[in-house]
C-alpha cells in the first residue's frame, strides 16, 4: 500500500485535518491481524482471523440442533433476505467508519430515499427505472451534503450527520404528512426484495454483489488504500499526496448512495413507504459494523466481517422465535447474544 | 487541493448559503404533503393560526408514520380514562385555574362535553382573545390526527391555536411548555410522551394559572389536578381480541400468534386484553406466541418466521396497524389467503381500512379515533370558558371497524 510508510509517521502538531483518535500504527489495510499472527497454528489463525464467522456457526449449530426449522432451504433463505437491507446499507456505513468518521443519518437517508421514489410513483407516475433512479440520486446527493459538511466546513461528521439525521427525517414526514404511502403503483419495485433469480431470493444476490464489489474496492483498488490510510492517520495521508477531502466526500456519496439503495429495497420489501421507513435501520447497522470488528477509530476492518455480522443479527430474531422465546425475553436474550459475541470476538483477538 | 479544504473560503460560503438554501427548499416541500398536519422537521417549532383560519385536512385515519410512534408514544403510556388508577387520583382542586369552568365528577364520555349553543355563544364571544396552546410531537400519524381534531375544534369554537410539535424530545416539550406560558396561553392541550419528564412543567404552567386538559394520557389528571381525554387501552385490546376471536370461532383449533410491543407499558395493557378476549371468546383456539411487532418491518421479520415454526399459524393479532400489515405479507408470501388466515390490527388507519374493505385477510381493526380525541379536549377548554363543569378523565370510546 503506497501510503504504509507515511502513515507510520508522527502526526505534526497544529494538524487542522480532523483526525481520529488513532495513534500512529502502521496501514495495515483490509487485514488488521498481519503482524500478530505469525507463528501461530492453522486453527488458532483460522479463529483469528474469522472469528466472527466461527461464532456465527456455532449459533447456528445451536439453532439446528435446538429447533426444527431453522436449517432448512426455505429458513435460511428467510434469513438472508431478512439481513439484505441493512447488510447493504452496513457497507456505506463501514466504509465511512474506515474513515474515521460516523454517519447518523443512514436511517433517514432510506426514509427520504425510499419515500421519494414511492411518491415518484404513486403521485407523478413515472417509470419504475426513474423512480429507482431518483432514490439513488437522493440518498447520493444526502451523502454529498454530508460529506461536504465535514470537509468543507469542518463540522464533526457526529454532528453533521446527527443535524442531517433530524433534517432528513423530518423531510420524510413532511413528504408523507405523516401517513402510510401505499398502492398497487408501487408493485413495480416488488421485484427487488420480493423476486427470485434461480431459487434465490434476488435482495441476496443484490447483497453479496455489493459486497464483492466492496471487497474489490477496498482491497484491490487505490480507492480502498485510501480509505484505510486515510483512517489511520489523515495527516500522514495528505502528506503522502492522498486527496483526503476528496476521499471522504467520495465516500459519504457513496454511502447515500447505498442508503438510497436501502429505500428503495425497504419501499420494495414493505410495499409502503412511511416517514419513519428507515428510522429504525440506523442502530442495527452500526451495530452490524461495530460486531464486524469494524475499529470506530477508523482503518481497521474488513467488509466481509460486516456482511457475516448482517448475517448474524437477522438470526438472532428469527432464530429466538424459532427457539419459542417470547417477546419480553427476546429483548434480553438478543442484547445477551450481541455482547457474548463482542466478547468472544475481543478474546479470540486478544 | 488546499489539503485542509476542498473549497476556498468565498466557495465555502457558497456552499452554505447553498445547503441553507436547499434546506429551504426541502422545508418547502412540506406545503404539498398530504394532511398538512405536520408543521416542522428539524427543530420544536410553534405555528400559530387565527381561529377564522382554515383548520388542517380532515385525515381521520390515525397511527404510524414510523409504526409504533403512533399506536405507542401516542398512546396513554398506562391505564388511562377510565380505568382502576383512577380511584387513587389526587385532588383536583387546582385544575381549572385558569378558567371559570370547574370539576363535575371523577369521569365522564365525550358526549359530556358537547357545548350548549348558549356555552358556544359564550366561547365565541371571549374567542378572539384565548389561545389554545397545543403541544404534542406531530410525526405520527395519530397524532398528527388528534392535533387536527384539537385544531378544528378551536376553529369552530373561535378560539386561536399555537401549535408546538416538540417531535417525542421531552427537553423541548418542557421548553414548548414554558414558552406557552410564557406567551401568556391560559389553555393548554398537551400530549406527554415522557411523563415522568414532563409532567413538573405542567405542575408550574398550572402553578401560573394555566388550564391543562391532556389527551391519549392521564397523569395531568392523576397527578397534576388537570384533566385528562383519553381512549383506555383495555377497551382497545378488548375490542381487537373480541374481533379476532369472532373469526376464530368459525375455524376451530386456530393458532394465533400476539404482535406486541413490550417496551410500552400501555402497549402491554392492550396486548394482555387481547389475550383475555381471544380465550373467552374463542377457548378452542391458541396462542401460540406472542413477539415484538410494532412496525411493518418488524410484523413482517417476525410473522416470516413465526410462519417457519408454526406454518399452519392462521391468525396475528397485532397492538397497531403497521405490525399488523407485515403480518398480511408474512401470509400472503406463504400463500394464505383470508379463507385460512386472518389480521386484526387496531388504529384502523386509511391503509388498514382498505385492506378491510377488500375483503382479504386483514379482517379488522379497532378505531381509535384521534380525531374525537382533539375534538373533546378542546370541547372541555371551551365548556370551562363557558363556565361549565368538565369531568376529570374522560374516555374516548373506541369502534371496530370490520367493513
Amino acid at each position: 500500500m503506497s501510503a504504509g510508510g507515511s502513515a507510520a509517521e508522527t502526526r505534526p502538531a497544529g494538524d487542522a485535518t480532523p483526525s481520529p483518535e488513532t495513534t500512529a500504527e502502521p496501514v495495515v489495510g483490509a487485514d488488521p491481524d498481519l503482524g500478530t499472527r505469525r507463528g501461530r497454528g492453522p486453527a488458532r489463525r483460522l479463529l483469528t482471523q474469522n472469528g466472527l464467522l466461527v461464532i456465527l456457526l456455532v449459533w447456528v449449530v445451536f439453532l439446528a440442533v435446538a429447533t426444527d426449522g431453522f436449517l432448512t432451504r426455505t429458513n435460511v433463505l428467510l434469513v438472508l433476505r431478512q439481513s439484505s437491507t441493512i447488510g447493504v446499507v452496513a457497507i456505506g456505513a463501514t466504509l465511512i467508519i474506515l474513515l474515521g468518521e460516523i454517519d447518523l443519518s443512514a436511517g433517514a437517508m432510506v426514509s427520504v430515499a425510499g419515500v421519494l421514489s414511492a411518491r415518484a410513483l404513486l403521485s407523478a407516475g413515472v417509470d419504475v427505472g426513474v423512480a429507482a433512479v431518483v432514490g439513488l440520486l437522493v440518498g447520493a446527493l444526502a451523502g454529498l451534503v454530508n460529506g461536504l459538511l465535514v470537509t468543507a466546513l469542518r463540522i464533526n461528521s457526529f454532528m453533521a450527520t446527527l443535524g442531517m439525521m433530524s433534517v432528513l427525517g423530518g423531510v420524510a414526514f413532511l413528504l408523507t404528512g405523516g401517513q402510510t404511502l401505499f398502492g398497487d403503483e408501487l408493485r413495480p419495485l416488488a421485484f427487488l426484495s420480493n423476486g427470485y433469480i434461480a431459487g434465490i431470493p434476488f435482495p441476496v444476490i443484490l447483497m453479496f454483489l455489493c459486497y464483492i464489489a466492496a471487497w474489490v474496492l477496498l482491497n484491490r483498488t487505490g480507492y480502498g488504500a485510501r480509505v484505510y490510510a486515510v483512517g489511520n492517520n489523515p495527516r500522514a495521508s495528505f502528506l503522502a499526496g492522498i486527496r483526503v477531502d476528496v476521499v471522504k466526500a467520495g465516500t459519504f456519496t457513496l454511502a447515500g448512495l447505498l442508503a438510497g439503495l436501502g429505500g428503495l429495497m425497504q419501499v420494495s420489501r414493505l410495499n409502503a413507504a412511511s416517514g419513519g421507513l428507515g428510522t429504525d435501520l440506523l442502530f442495527p447497522v452500526i451495530t452490524a459494523v461495530v460486531l464486524g470488528g469494524v475499529s470506530l477509530t477508523g482503518g481497521r476492518g474488513r467488509i466481509q466481517d460486516v456482511l457475516v455480522a448482517s448475517i448474524f443479527l437477522a438470526t438472532i430474531t428469527n432464530g429466538l422465535i424459532l427457539l419459542g422465546v417470547d417477546g419480553y425475553t427476546q429483548q434480553v436474550v438478543s442484547g445477551a447474544i450481541l455482547i457474548a459475541a463482542l466478547a468472544l470476538d475481543r478474546w479470540r483477538r486478544a | 487541493m488546499s489539503g485542509r479544504w476542498v473549497l476556498g473560503g468565498g466557495r465555502r460560503a457558497i456552499v452554505l448559503a447553498g445547503l441553507l438554501a436547499g434546506a429551504v427548499a426541502l422545508g418547502g416541500c412540506s406545503t404539498d404533503a398530504p394532511g398538512g398536519a405536520a408543521t416542522s422537521s428539524s427543530a420544536a417549532t410553534t405555528t400559530s393560526s387565527s381561529a377564522s383560519g382554515p383548520a388542517s385536512s380532515s385525515a381521520a385515519s390515525p397511527t404510524t408514520a414510523s409504526g409504533t410512534a403512533g399506536a405507542t408514544s401516542a398512546a396513554p403510556p398506562t391505564g388511562t380514562a377510565g380505568s382502576s388508577s383512577q380511584s387513587t387520583s389526587g385532588g383536583a382542586s387546582s385544575a381549572g385555574t385558569g378558567g371559570s369552568g370547574q370539576l363535575s365528577g371523577k369521569t365522564g364520555s365525550v358526549d359530556d362535553l358537547t357545548l350548549t349553543a348558549d356555552q358556544v355563544a359564550a366561547v365565541k364571544a371571549k374567542g378572539g382573545d384565548v389561545t389554545v396552546g397545543i403541544l404534542a410531537p406531530l410525526s405520527s400519524e395519530y397524532l398528527a390526527n388528534v392535533v387536527d381534531g384539537a385544531k378544528q375544534e378551536a376553529a369552530a369554537l373561535g378560539l386561536k391555536t399555537s401549535v408546538v410539535d416538540y417531535q417525542f424530545d421531552a427537553a423541548k416539550g418542557v421548553a414548548g411548555i414554558e414558552n406557552l406560558v410564557s406567551q401568556g396561553v391560559k389553555y393548554m392541550v398537551v400530549v406527554l410522551t415522557d411523563p415522568p419528564a414532563m409532567i413538573g412543567a405542567v405542575k408550574a404552567a398550572e402553578a401560573q394559572g394555566v388550564t391543562v386538559v391532556q389527551f391519549a394520557g392521564d397523569q395531568v389528571a392523576k397527578e397534576a389536578g388537570g384533566y385528562s381525554v383519553a381512549i383506555n387501552d383495555k377497551d382497545l385490546g378488548t375490542s381487537a381480541g373480541e374481533a379476532a376471536a369472532a373469526i376464530a370461532k368459525g375455524r376451530g383449533a386456530v393458532q394465533i400468534a400476539i404482535l406486541d410491543y413490550p417496551s410500552q407499558p400501555n402497549v402491554v395493557i392492550r396486548a394482555d386484553a387481547m389475550v383475555a378476549a381471544i380465550k373467552a371468546g374463542a377457548p378452542e383456539a391458541k396462542i401460540v406466541a406472542r413477539v415484538t411487532g410494532g412496525t411493518q418491518d418488524a410484523g413482517l421479520t417476525a410473522s416470516e418466521s413465526l410462519l417457519q415454526k408454526y406454518p399452519d399459524l392462521g391468525g396475528v393479532v397485532s397492538v397497531n396497524d403497521a405490525g399488523g400489515y407485515g403480518a398480511v405479507q408474512a401470509f400472503e408470501g406463504a400463500q394464505k389467503t383470508g379463507a385460512n388466515a386472518f389480521v386484526v390490527g387496531c388504529d384502523a388507519e386509511s391503509k388498514a381500512r382498505s385492506l378491510i374493505a377488500q375483503g382479504g385477510i386483514f379482517k379488522a381493526s379497532v378505531d381509535t379515533q384521534p380525531g374525537l380525541t382533539g375534538k373533546a379536549a378542546v370541547e372541555a377548554i371551551g365548556k370551562l370558558i363557558a363556565g361549565g363543569s368538565v369531568a376529570q378523565y374522560t374516555t374516548v370510546p373506541v369502534k371496530t371497524v370490520t367493513s
